[in-house]
């Protein structure tokens, strides 16, 4: 063997192995979540005591091998919900069919006093059909807030003259497995969140 | 030979990354500070925050844990926490008062007395169903309060990141000092925020999958 054909092979095989090389990195890459991953694999604190607005008790046992995003909001609010509800329909609008099939949305309202089942369901499924909003008493509001890392208060008014309410604005995900996996902050775009949950519903 | 110093060699070049578990979501509150304004847990985002749970005075035990607060404080200040990172990161403290409603002036002496000066450190306390809510359900702390008003509480330390996630929580006394544990932790973490974007976050990522845990 010639020394050209020699060194033809190793440029040939090295070629190659670069090539393996950088198709197994692209392979095993972990996929970078944009949303900051929570590594408890303890399951999501439980809504207790809410409501869906399709009148089911909102147990996250019936959401078994599916993913469910949580977010905490209310009809009346002027900006960040909606934006955030679009966001999300949009995000599921970019993924693959089968795979948005997998994702509920459930909004739970922080403001009881205005927002009833009907209108929740009606506000939210206005975004796309099958979201799903959530209501109760305040007190069990009061608590799973809390244990989901929300926030709220409300501004001044009453439901006469009509009042804000300020509000952690916090997308939760809720694995297959019923773990709480992934809080997305509001600035999360619509394309960060369609990789994230195309990601929670591989791994 | 040769083999054992290139390891030893690869070793110190090629330090393994260790991080803090991301554990669970820190409650979400709105409390009265020593200065009677709303203090809410959105006001940490962004900043470190390393709590404690007290109530307003309970002598020894009390002063330990305060001590144990100014000890990591001025620990941070000193520069102790190892990186250089560490000067970039925003560091709170943060003392719920375990007692329900309490005053600001309540507040404000128990502050005076640990040297929480109110701006990096700050006492905060809310209703019952507020600290239920926070301390019980959302910290996982014990606390019940007895028939003649003294309180029964579970104590520790809980380190939270910027995102609002739990990264830290000292509940049992081990070989290592609370404060040395929590200064050491906060270095760590403040690399980690260095880091958690760019080509290094990938690393990062890669260590939590792998849980390189101190």
């Amino acid at each position: 063997m010639t020394a050209i054909k020699r060194g033809a092979i190793v440029v040939v095989v090295l070629l190659v192995g670069l090539v393996g090389a950088r198709v197994a990195l692209a392979q095993f890459r972990p996929h970078l979540y944009a949303g900051s991953i929570l590594q408890g694999d303890s399951p999501a604190p439980a809504p207790a005591d809410l409501t869906l607005s399709d009148g089911r008790p909102f147990d996250l046992a019936d959401y078994g091998g599916e993913v469910v995003i949580m977010y905490f909001g209310y009809t009346h609010c002027p900006d960040v919900c909606p934006t955030t509800l679009s966001d999300v329909n949009a995000a599921l609008e970019l993924m693959p069919e089968s795979a948005a099939d997998k994702v509920n949305f459930v909004m739970v309202s922080v403001d009881p006093a205005r927002d009833t089942l009907d209108l929740l369901g009606e506000y939210v499924a206005s975004f796309r059909p099958g979201f799903l909003g959530a209501g109760g008493p305040i007190e069990a509001i009061d608590r799973v807030a809390a244990q989901y890392g929300i926030y709220y208060a409300y501004g001044e008014g009453d439901i006469e003259s009509g009042y804000a309410v300020d509000h952690t604005a916090n997308l939760m995900g809720i694995d297959p497995d019923g773990s709480l996996r992934i809080v997305w902050s509001p600035e999360v775009t619509r394309e960060q969140l369609a990789a994230d949950l195309e990601a929670l519903l591989d791994e | 030979m040769v083999l054992i110093v290139a390891a030893a060699m690869a070793f110190a070049i090629f330090q393994p990354i260790t991080v803090l578990p991301r554990m669970r979501l820190a409650p979400g509150y709105g409390m009265i500070d020593q200065s009677g304004e709303l203090f809410t847990s959105e006001q940490t985002r962004g900043s470190v925050t390393i709590y404690n749970f007290s109530p307003l005075d309970c002598g020894e035990r009390c002063d330990e844990l305060a001590d144990t607060m100014r000890t990591v404080q001025a620990n941070v200040a000193a520069d102790l926490a190892g990186p250089a990172e560490l000067e970039a990161i925003d560091i709170k403290f943060v003392t719920i008062a375990l007692e329900a409603d309490p005053t600001p002036e309540q507040l404000a002496a128990a502050a005076a007395a640990t040297g929480a000066d109110g701006e990096q450190w700050r006492w905060v306390g809310g209703t019952e169903s507020q600290i239920q809510n926070t301390v019980g359900v959302g910290f996982r702390r014990y606390r019940e309060v007895l028939d003649d008003g003294t309180i029964e509480f579970d104590s520790g330390y809980v380190m939270v990141d910027g995102w609002g996630v739990i990264r830290g929580d000292y509940r049992f006394r081990t070989l290592s000092d609370d404060a040395e544990k929590m200064t050491r932790h906060l270095g760590m973490l403040a690399t980690e925020i260095r880091y958690a974007s760019g080509p290094g976050a990938i690393a990062y990522e890669a260590a939590h999958l792998f849980s390189c845990y101190p």
